[in-house]
C-alpha cells in the first residue's frame, strides 16, 4: 500500500514538474524585416501569450509543456502558426505575410466610379452628389462630371461611350428601373426620379460589368438604398419651385420612410420665363415610401414604392412641319415596387431575393393637331434571385438567375377619333448567370463569367461571356476586360412592323490603369466597342441587320487632398463612335455623340461662412448634325459646348440648409444640332432651327428645415 | 496499485485539458478588465486588448469580449495613445460587425459602440470626416437609446457630440450642463446586467461636466 502510495506521489510529481514555466520570446517583424507592434502572440487554445512592442520583441511563460501551437497574429496580415516543441521557442523570428484582401473586398477600379459605400464601412456622402456643380440635386447631373459620358443637353439623359441613352440601366438595389428619368417636355432636360438621399452607394459602370447586369449594352448604374434607420427624423423643404416633405420613423428592428414633392413651375416661369408658351406650366407630384426592417441578425428585407404623376399643356406650332399652333398636354403616371430580402446563412452564403414592378402610363393630347391623343403605356416585371458564396479562400462563386416580363402598348387616334394606331408588344425574357472571381496570384485576379437568356420575343438564345484580368497592387490597378452584352430592342421597336428581330449585341474591350495615392487618383481606360444586330429601318420595316462602333480613351484625375477642405476632379474622354441603325442609310456618326469632352469639378467648404460651394466646368465638341442642304447624310457639325455650373450650400443654422444653384452661369447660348423641315421651301431650300434648351440658364433657390431639435444639417428624409 | 495508476490518469487528463476546459469567461473578463483600470495611461492598454483577443477565441459565441475589444481599440484611437489608429478602427469595424450578428449581444450597447466607431472616424480628420459620418453617428446612439431607453452610455455620447458639434458650428447647446445632470441620474440608476457588462461613462460625464459646467 505504501509503496503504491509512493509511486503514485512520484508520478503525480513528474507531472507537475511538467508544468514548469516555460519561457517563449521572439521577435515579430514583416516581410520587409520591419518590427510589428502590437501582434498578438499566443499559445492556442490558452490564455497565455504577449503583445510585441515598438521593436516587435515579445516574451512570456507558459505551463504548457510539449508540442503546443503558436499564433501569431494582427491587423491586415495573415495569421501565424507555428508547431513545435515549446522548449524549442525561446528565440523565435515571425515574419508575417501581408492578407490577401478576401474577394469580396477586392474593389477593381476599371470602368467603375463608387459614390458611396457597398461593401465597407468606408463610404462618402450623397452631398457630394448635391454638391456637384452640375448637379442641380440630381444624381444623373452629378455622374455627367465623369469621364465617359457625353453632353446631351436637350434631355439630360446618361449617354456612355459612345452609346445611346437607353444602353445605360438604373438597378435600385439590384432590381430595374424601367423608367428612371422624369418626363418632360420637347428639349427640357429630364432629371432623375431619385433623390440622392435614398441611397447609401452608388456604383456607375461605363462597360464591362458583372454577368449579373444584362439588358444593358452600354453602362449600367447599380444604386443601393439605406439600410434600416437608425433615428426618427422629419424635414420640409420649399423653393419657388417646388415643396416637400418627409421623415423616418425608426422601430427596433425596421424603419419606416416617406417623401412627398411637389412641383409647380408657374411662378418660376412668371418670374423667368424661358422661350416656350405654357398654357399649364410643367406640375408634378411624387410620393415615395420604403419600409426596411431586419429579418434575424443576418438578412434585411425593404420594401420600397413610388408614384409620380407630371403634367403640363405646351401652346406650340411646329412651323417646319406646317402644323398650326396646338395645346400640347402631356400627363404621365409613374408607379415603381421594388421588394428585395438579403440574407446570410450560417456557412455565410449569401442570398438574396427581389421583385420589382414598373408601370408607365403617357396620355399626349393635341400630340401632332389639335384634338388627337396618343396613349402610350409600358409595365415591367423583374425577378431575380442570387446567390454568393467563397468556395475556398481564393475562389467566389456568384450565380443566379432572372426573369423580365414586359409590356407596351401605343394608341394613336386622330382628330376625328378615329383609331390610327394600335401596336402592342408583350414578351418574357429569362436569363441565368453565373460569376467566377479567382485569385491567380497574389495581387492577380481573374473573373470568368457567364450570362444565358432565352428571349421569348424571337425564340431566340443568347450566351454573353466575360473574361477579365485585374492587378491590383498597394496603391496600382491594371485591368483587362472583354464582355458581350445583349439588349432589347425598344418596345417602339419591338412594336413596329419588324422581321427577324434580335436582341442587338455590344462587345466590349476595356483596358485600364489607375494609381491612388494619398487621396489622389489617377485613371486612365482606353476601350471599344463593337456594336451588332442593331435595329435598322429598311424597306419600311425593322431588321437586326444594324452595326456600330464606339472608340476612345478617357483619363480623369482627383484630387481630395493637396489643398485643405478642397476636393476637385478633372477628366478627358475622347470618342469616335460610328453606326448603321434605325433609319440612317449608311454608317455616320449618331447624333448623340461628340468627340472631345472635357470636365473640370470642384467642391470647398468656407468654415468662416459655414458654406459649400460647387463648380463643374464642361467642354464638349460639336456634335453631328444633318443637313438636307448639304450633300451627305450625317454631314455637319454643330458649334462647341461650353457651361460653367455652380452651386453654393450655406448651413444657416442646425436646422436650416439653404442651397442655391446656377446652371450655364455664362449665358452662352448652347445648341444641340438642327432640325429642318422635311420637304424644301419654294427656294428648295431645306428650313432650319437649331435644337436647344428651354432655357440658358436655370437658377435653383430652396430651403431645407429639418424637423428635428436632435439632428442637424440632415436633409435626407430617408 | 491499479487504483493509484486509475487516480493518476484521470488526474493527468484533467491537468492536460486544464487550459481548454476550465476558462471561466467571465472571471477571465473581470481579470482582464481589472487589468486595464489598473493602467495608469491608454499606451499599456494595447496589451490587454489582445489579451481579450485571446479570451474571445476561448470562449466563442460570447459577446463581452469582442465588445471590449472594439471599445478599447476606440478609446486608443480617441486618447490619441496610439501611431497605428487606421488599424485599430479597421479592427474595431471588423468586431462591430461580428457583433451584429451576435443575438447573444447586447444591441443598445453595440450600437452605442456604432456611434462610437463613427465618432472616433470623425476625430481622424473632423474636416473632412465630419460631413460624412455625422449621421451615422447620430443614427447610432439615437437607435442604441431606442433599444434600451435606459442605457446611459449613448445618451451621454450623444449629448456630448451635439454639444461638440454646436461648437464647431460657433453655436451654443444651452441645455447640455442640464442634460448631463439629468444623466449622472441616469447612471447611477442604471444597473448592469453582470459585473464585466458595459458600466463604463460615469468618469466621462463628470470630467465633461467639470470642463463645461459651472
Amino acid at each position: 500500500m505504501y509503496r503504491s502510495f509512493f509511486l503514485f506521489f512520484i508520478f503525480l510529481g513528474m507531472q507537475l514538474a511538467g508544468h514548469g514555466q516555460q519561457q517563449i520570446a521572439g521577435v515579430v517583424t514583416d516581410v520587409k524585416g520591419q518590427p510589428v507592434e502590437g501582434a498578438n502572440i499566443y499559445i492556442t487554445g490558452t490564455l497565455d501569450g504577449a503583445s510585441s512592442d515598438k521593436t516587435g520583441t515579445f516574451s512570456f511563460t507558459t505551463t504548457q509543456t510539449g508540442t503546443v501551437i503558436l499564433g501569431a497574429s494582427y491587423v491586415g496580415y495573415k495569421d501565424f502558426r507555428l508547431t513545435a516543441p515549446v522548449s524549442q521557442m525561446g528565440q523565435l523570428k515571425i515574419q508575417l505575410q501581408l492578407r490577401e484582401k478576401a474577394l469580396e473586398e477586392v474593389v477593381v477600379r476599371a470602368s467603375t466610379f463608387s459614390l458611396g459605400k457597398s461593401r465597407t464601412l468606408e463610404k462618402l456622402d450623397a452631398l457630394d452628389v448635391v454638391m456637384t456643380g452640375s448637379s442641380n440635386g440630381d444624381i444623373y447631373g452629378a455622374l455627367m462630371s465623369l469621364p465617359g459620358t457625353q453632353k446631351v443637353g436637350e434631355d439630360g439623359k446618361l449617354y456612355i461611350r459612345g452609346g445611346d441613352n437607353r444602353e445605360t440601366q438604373t438597378f435600385v438595389d439590384g432590381m430595374h428601373v424601367l423608367s428612371p428619368y422624369s418626363v418632360t417636355a420637347q428639349d427640357m432636360p429630364a432629371r432623375g426620379r431619385f433623390s440622392p438621399f435614398l441611397f447609401q452607394g452608388i456604383n456607375f459602370s461605363l462597360g464591362g460589368y458583372e454577368s449579373e447586369f444584362g439588358q444593358a449594352l452600354s453602362a449600367v448604374l447599380p444604386m443601393d438604398t439605406k439600410d434600416v434607420a437608425g433615428s426618427t427624423k422629419a424635414g420640409i423643404n420649399f423653393s419657388p419651385l417646388s415643396a416637400g416633405g418627409g421623415g423616418s420613423v425608426a422601430f427596433r428592428k425596421s424603419s419606416l420612410s416617406a417623401n412627398v414633392n411637389v412641383t409647380d413651375l408657374t411662378l418660376y416661369n412668371k418670374v423667368l420665363p424661358d422661350r416656350y408658351a405654357w398654357k399649364k406650366p410643367y406640375q408634378s407630384l411624387s410620393a415615395e415610401a420604403q419600409y426596411k426592417t431586419a429579418v434575424g441578425t443576418r438578412g434585411v428585407f425593404k420594401l420600397y414604392t413610388a408614384y409620380d404623376r407630371t403634367a403640363f399643356i405646351r401652346t406650340f406650332a411646329d412651323t417646319l412641319n406646317h402644323v398650326p399652333e396646338r395645346d400640347f398636354r402631356l400627363q404621365q403616371d409613374n408607379y415603381y415596387l421594388n421588394a428585395t430580402l438579403k440574407t446570410k446563412t450560417r456557412r455565410n452564403t449569401h442570398l438574396f431575393f427581389g421583385a420589382a414592378g414598373s408601370y408607365v402610363d403617357n396620355r399626349y393630347d393635341n400630340a401632332r393637331f389639335q384634338h388627337d391623343n396618343y396613349h402610350q403605356n409600358e409595365q415591367e416585371l423583374h425577378l431575380k434571385a442570387k446567390l454568393e458564396k467563397n468556395i475556398v479562400p481564393g475562389y467566389r462563386l456568384s450565380t443566379g438567375m432572372e426573369a423580365y416580363l414586359r409590356g407596351y402598348r401605343a394608341v394613336y387616334h386622330d382628330t376625328l377619333q378615329r383609331r390610327l394606331q394600335d401596336q402592342q408588344v408583350n414578351y418574357q425574357l429569362y436569363a441565368a448567370f453565373v460569376d467566377n472571381q479567382v485569385r491567380l496570384l497574389p495581387g492577380l485576379y481573374a473573373n470568368a463569367s457567364g450570362r444565358v437568356e432565352y428571349a421569348q420575343f424571337s425564340s431566340a438564345w443568347n450566351f454573353s461571356p466575360r473574361v477579365s484580368l485585374n492587378y491590383l497592387a498597394d496603391r496600382f490597378q491594371v485591368s483587362a476586360i472583354w464582355g458581350r452584352y445583349y439588349q432589347m430592342p425598344d418596345n417602339s421597336v419591338l412594336a413596329a412592323p419588324h422581321e427577324n428581330m434580335q436582341q442587338s449585341l455590344a462587345t466590349h474591350y476595356i483596358l485600364g490603369a489607375s494609381y491612388e495615392y494619398k487621396g489622389r487618383l489617377i485613371k486612365a481606360e482606353s476601350y471599344y466597342k463593337q456594336y451588332d444586330q442593331l435595329e435598322l429601318w429598311q424597306q419600311d420595316m425593322y431588321h437586326a441587320n444594324g452595326y456600330g462602333k464606339s472608340a476612345g480613351f478617357d483619363v480623369y484625375f482627383s484630387d481630395e487632398t493637396s489643398l485643405p477642405r478642397l476636393k476637385y476632379n478633372v477628366s478627358y474622354s475622347y470618342n469616335d463612335a460610328a453606326r448603321l441603325y434605325r433609319d440612317f442609310p449608311v454608317m455616320s456618326t449618331p447624333l448623340f455623340a461628340s468627340r472631345h469632352n472635357a470636365r473640370m469639378s470642384g467642391k470647398y467648404y468656407f468654415p468662416a461662412l459655414k458654406t459649400y460651394a460647387g463648380v463643374t466646368a464642361t467642354y464638349a465638341s460639336g456634335r453631328p448634325y444633318r443637313d438636307p442642304n448639304r450633300d451627305g447624310y450625317i454631314n455637319a457639325v454643330d458649334k462647341d459646348y461650353f457651361s460653367l455650373d455652380a452651386n453654393l450650400t450655406f448651413l444657416l443654422s442646425k436646422q436650416v440648409i439653404l442651397y442655391t444653384s446656377c446652371g450655364n452661369i455664362t449665358g452662352r447660348q448652347n445648341t444641340y444640332g438642327y432640325r429642318y423641315a422635311p420637304l424644301p421651301d419654294n427656294k428648295g431650300v431645306y428650313q432650319g432651327a437649331p435644337v436647344m434648351a428651354s432655357r440658358n440658364n436655370f437658377f435653383y433657390i430652396g430651403v431645407f428645415i429639418s424637423l428635428k431639435n436632435s439632428s442637424a444639417y440632415d436633409v435626407s428624409s430617408f | 496499485m491499479k487504483k493509484m495508476f486509475t487516480l493518476w490518469f484521470f488526474l493527468t487528463m484533467m491537468m492536460s485539458g486544464y487550459a481548454q476546459t476550465t476558462i471561466n469567461c467571465e472571471e477571465q473578463l473581470q481579470l482582464v478588465l481589472n487589468k486595464v483600470k489598473e493602467e495608469k495611461g491608454m499606451s499599456g492598454v494595447y496589451n490587454h486588448v489582445n489579451t481579450l483577443k485571446r479570451l474571445s477565441g476561448l470562449c466563442p459565441g460570447e459577446w463581452l469580449p469582442d465588445y471590449y475589444i472594439a471599445y478599447f481599440d476606440l478609446q486608443l484611437v480617441l486618447s490619441k495613445a496610439t501611431d497605428r489608429p487606421a488599424d485599430l478602427l479597421q479592427e474595431a469595424a471588423e468586431k462591430l460587425a461580428v457583433l451584429k450578428s451576435n443575438a447573444k449581444a447586447n444591441a443598445s450597447e453595440v450600437y452605442t459602440l456604432e456611434g462610437y466607431y463613427y465618432y472616433a472616424m470623425i476625430a481622424q480628420d473632423p474636416a473632412v470626416n465630419g460631413q460624412k459620418y455625422f449621421r451615422e453617428v447620430v443614427a447610432g446612439y439615437e437607435k442604441a437609446i431606442r433599444l434600451d431607453p435606459s442605457n446611459p452610455r449613448p445618451q451621454l455620447q450623444l449629448a456630448i457630440f451635439q454639444n461638440r458639434m454646436a461648437a464647431f458650428m460657433k453655436q451654443t447647446d444651452n441645455g447640455f450642463c442640464d442634460k448631463l445632470q439629468q444623466l449622472e441620474q441616469t447612471f447611477r440608476d442604471f444597473k448592469p446586467a453582470s459585473a464585466v457588462a458595459p458600466g463604463w461613462g460615469l468618469p466621462e460625464l463628470l470630467y465633461v461636466r467639470q470642463n463645461n459646467c459651472h
